[in-house]
């Protein structure tokens, strides 16, 4: 089966795909290669737009002060004590003074002409991109197979593995998402699906109902978050008690 | 001696969680010599690949002195600073400047001292690790020998081969660790016939005993720092 046909496979939830990618002995390496294609196509996408923006020093230079402006301001919504008001106010007169420092930063000499410079950026973008999406990728399996075999699954890693690198096929949309008013929808519709073809994946290769499988795929990371918001409560008390016993 | 292209092999049988390879691997008498011949390969060419992104991200990036003295004379120059030098005349951001100078100096060697130590950080991570998965491998009712042990994680390392990225400047390695841990897995696994939670938990281990003593020294540093500051 060529790329291209398991790509197509692995979005329309074809289960004769997933059922071929857990038992192939390459099913790694195709997943592999799929990750590979889909990640050069977003990160080739993805910096062509980031290459373009960054060719004129003055926009970003803009871009740059308007998000320091934009900081300022919803910090200023939040400040309540007279010292704080009076950072921000130097933060505020401080202006010209970053404006240089980021003007220095961005049209500084380097060896190589900036144009190489811009390319070797975005060269370095086109080239990560794929590693991210590996990287999500075996996070979101090895919590998936540890929940599955202990809520009894079967399969092994190996068909996790290679079954599991079919939910980054979605994330072909991800090349879309420079466009500024579809960037969220797009990433949110890619991330869904990508949960999806999860999903299926873990109920054939552990040869699970879709409800099992779901709640493998969900069970870890709900509990990190269960977990990472209880850490966050203790964390803000322990502050809390901190200040106010700092201030007794 | 084995060809390069026969060790390119295992390397990417290891990437690709091959579990044929992983199991000639452990019938091989060879696996010892094999294995530490795969490391060093791929710690040189790794390390090759990043000292040459490492030279030409030097040569892509502005020479950081001159940046840093830019930016020390824009800082003196905000309403922030000028107003404590009003406070304090004796305020000066020299020192914070000089120390930040100092340390950007000794990162321009770091890419020569990459590419010299990879394979032996490479070498030394594979044996220390290989040691502890097979004491813990062992004790959790493996079979294997300690050549087994070290030839089938060995294995593992070629997840490595993902850092060859590197040789395109600024690029980020991600996904090679993890990528590597389930190679161990499985490597400790085929190696021990050991059952699959026994050979997670052995695979494991080490990362748990390095991560536990590095939350060790990271608070005892916290401790005394904090003890300098109140004993200043």
């Amino acid at each position: 089966m060529s790329l291209i046909d398991t790509f197509n496979g692995a979005l329309t939830l074809n289960q004769r795909v997933f059922a071929e990618m857990r038992d192939d002995s390459n099913g790694v390496r195709r997943g592999f290669l799929l990750i590979l294609m889909v990640g050069l196509l977003v990160g080739a996408i993805q910096s062509a737009s980031l290459l373009i923006s960054s060719a004129n020093p003055d926009q970003v230079l803009a871009e740059v002060l308007a998000g320091y402006r934009q900081s300022i301001e919803q910090q200023r919504a939040t400040a309540t004590t007279p010292e704080q008001r009076e950072v921000l106010r130097w933060l505020e007169e401080s202006e010209d003074e970053l404006a240089n420092i980021a003007r220095a930063i961005i049209t500084a000499p380097t060896i190589l002409p900036r144009p190489v410079v811009l390319v070797f950026q975005a060269l370095a973008q086109t080239v990560s991109t794929p590693l991210t999406y590996l990287s999500g990728m075996l996070l979101a399996v090895v919590l998936t197979h540890l929940a599955a075999r202990q809520l009894g699954g079967k399969g092994g890693i190996r068909a996790m593995v290679a079954v599991g690198s079919l939910s980054v096929a979605p994330h072909a949309l991800d090349a879309l998402t420079f466009i500024p008013v579809l960037s969220f929808p797009i990433a949110l519709i890619a991330w869904g699906w990508g949960l999806i073809i999860l999903i299926t994946g873990t109920s054939v290769v552990h040869r699970f109902d879709s409800g099992k499988a779901t709640l493998a795929v969900l069970l870890y990371p709900s509990l990190l978050i269960v977990l990472g918001i209880f850490l966050s409560c203790i964390l803000i008390f322990a502050l809390v008690a901190l200040v106010a016993g700092g201030g007794s | 001696m084995e060809s390069l292209s026969y060790l390119f092999r295992l390397g990417s049988a290891g990437l690709f969680l091959d579990i044929n390879t992983f199991r000639a691997q452990r019938d091989n008498p060879h696996a010892l010599r094999e294995g530490f011949l795969l490391v060093l390969l791929i710690g040189v060419v790794v390390g090759i690949a990043s000292f040459i992104g490492n030279f030409l991200a030097t040569l892509a990036t502005p020479d950081p002195e001159n940046l840093l003295a830019i930016i020390q004379r824009e800082i003196e120059q905000t309403p922030f600073v000028t107003e404590l030098r009003e406070l304090n005349p004796a305020f000066s951001l020299d020192p914070l400047f000089a120390q930040i100078t100092a340390f950007a100096r000794s990162l321009q060697w770091n890419g020569l001292i990459g590419a010299v130590t990879t394979p032996i950080v490479y070498l030394l991570s594979w044996l220390i690790y290989g040691v502890i998965a097979h004491l813990a491998a062992r004790s959790f009712g493996g079979e294997g020998t300690f050549a087994q042990t070290l030839g089938c994680t060995a294995l593992a390392s070629g997840a490595n081969l993902l850092a060859l990225v590197q040789i395109v400047p600024f690029a980020q390695v991600s996904g090679a660790t993890l990528l590597g841990l389930i190679g161990c897995y499985m490597g400790l696994r085929v190696a021990h016939n050991l059952s699959g939670w026994r050979a997670f938990w052995a695979a494991l281990l080490g990362p748990i005993l390095l991560g536990v003593l590095l939350l060790v020294i990271g608070c005892g540093a916290l401790a005394v720092l904090l003890a300098a500051a109140q004993g200043g």
